[in-house]
């Protein structure tokens, strides 16, 4: 990644970088990163269902572990988990992949030359703010749309204007901002911490490569700030999926008590279960 | 605007990673989450009904057992008892067949004694005849002179009464 062109050490490009075009239709390598992991994703589901047993394999345990951890904490969340749950894992899983998939040798390094700058093939998804952007839009569309299906139109723009309605020429702008920076907030903070990670292993590697003298670094240093990457990237991966959980579910708790009777028919079909293993004993 | 060309945001690039994640949204969801949740689900009232399973065997066989443990006393129990009725039995059997020798015993000896004794009545009353007749007998060479028998008889059997006391009647 070392480009030692002038005085810049390393080429940053901010958004996706163009590889070809088919048409008007420009490709991009992040757009190659997303498919790729959309790939991964599809390949690692087909086989965990294609020989799925009731007693899971060791690989099958494995791939169903992330599903069954995000199903049971938005399991958690509302008596209408069922409704979001399959967003929350998607997000989670997708941007994890995206994520780690950027850690790959070969991402970042391997591609065409254009001119003196070098274009990766492959590009981590969501260090373009496109892919972040995309998914942040996604996750404010379903939980505005889970805010109008509980309350009705009337009764989310009545959550918009707030309590003392005298208070609405303030208020009003104040919470369309705050809903508005949600979508500001999901895509700039996962593309900031993958976009950042990115930069900051080819700045390390760059920098133990700068001279002969630092060269045994090159052989460590980066595998540190690897490994916090790793972290980094699956923690981005959680707190964006986990974001939106709570979104929607502060759209649907939005709504007064009306909706709380719900939340007990769910444990008293919950209890059911738990009632002939726990009362013959 | 500016912002976003900066970032080298644009519209199709956007739609096209929206679309890439509904895709891949619907297509995990279609056929991963829905088996996944399935076979969790399945999993989870499997093991709880392995679970109630195995909780009601152990209920089972601590039941059987008590069951076996409350037959096994019963049978010592009556075993013990048995024993005991067969012990009473024989202990009364014995007695009964001890009283029984005994009397019986008893009263052989009694009936031989009586009859001892009737016999030596018996034995006596002979001798005492014979031996009047001997004395007679004697008494009448000794004297030379027959007295009328009458007389002479009661005369030995009075004498006869007199000794009797003094001689022993086994002899």
């Amino acid at each position: 990644m070392a480009e030692e062109e002038g005085e810049s050490l390393i080429h940053i490009a901010l958004g996706g970088e163009e590889l070809f075009a088919i048409g008007p239709f420009v490709v991009t390598n992040s757009m190659i990163g997303a498919l790729l992991a959309s790939l991964l994703l599809l390949a690692a589901a087909w086989y965990v269902t294609r020989q799925s047993t009731l007693i899971p394999s060791r690989l099958q345990g494995l791939l169903e572990l992330p599903v069954e951890w995000v199903a049971g904490i938005v399991a958690g969340s509302t008596s209408r988990w069922r409704g979001y749950v399959a967003l929350v894992i998607g997000f989670f899983l997708m941007i994890l992949v995206a994520n780690w998939l950027g850690l790959l040798p070969g991402v970042g390094t391997i591609g065409l030359r254009h001119g003196e700058e070098l274009v990766p093939f492959v590009r981590p998804a969501a260090a373009d703010l496109n892919f972040t952007l995309g998914l942040a839009i996604i996750t404010f569309v379903v939980f505005v749309w889970w805010g109008i299906r509980i309350n009705g139109p009337g009764g989310y723009l009545k959550e918009l204007i707030g309590e003392p309605r005298y208070m609405a020429p303030l208020m009003f702008p104040i919470h369309l901002i705050s809903e508005l920076s949600r979508l500001v907030s999901l895509s700039m903070r996962l593309f900031g911490n993958v976009f950042a990670g990115e930069v900051l292993i080819a700045t390390m590697l760059a920098l133990t490569t700068a001279t002969l003298f630092v060269l045994p670094l090159a052989f460590f240093v980066p595998s540190i700030f690897l490994g916090l990457e790793l972290l980094f990237g699956a923690v981005q991966a959680i707190v964006f999926a986990l974001l939106t959980m709570t979104y929607i579910t502060m759209a649907i708790a939005e709504h007064d008590g009306g909706h709380e009777p719900e939340h007990d028919p769910r444990d008293d079909h919950g209890e059911p279960d738990a009632h002939p293993a726990s009362s013959p004993a | 605007m500016q912002f976003f060309e900066a970032f080298g945001v644009d519209v199709p690039k956007l739609a096209f990673q929206i679309i890439n994640f509904l895709l891949l949204l619907y297509l995990l969801n279609r056929f991963l989450f829905k088996r996944v949740f399935d076979l969790l689900d399945e999993r989870s009232s499997k093991i709880s009904k392995g679970l109630e399973d195995a909780e009601a065997a152990a209920r089972d066989r601590e039941l059987a057992r008590a069951e076996r443990e409350a037959a096994v006393a019963e049978a010592r129990k009556e075993a013990n008892q048995m024993i005991a009725r067969a012990n009473k039995i024989a202990e009364d059997t014995r007695n009964e067949i001890l009283t029984s020798a005994r009397t019986e015993a008893e009263k052989v000896s009694t009936r031989a004694r009586e009859e001892i004794v009737a016999e030596k009545d018996r034995a006596m009353a002979e001798i005492r005849g014979q031996v009047a007749d001997l004395a007679l007998a004697a008494a009448g060479k000794l004297v030379r002179h027959e007295m009328d028998d009458p007389t002479q008889r009661r005369l030995v059997e009075e004498f006869l009464a007199e000794v009797k006391p003094t001689t022993k009647p086994s002899n």
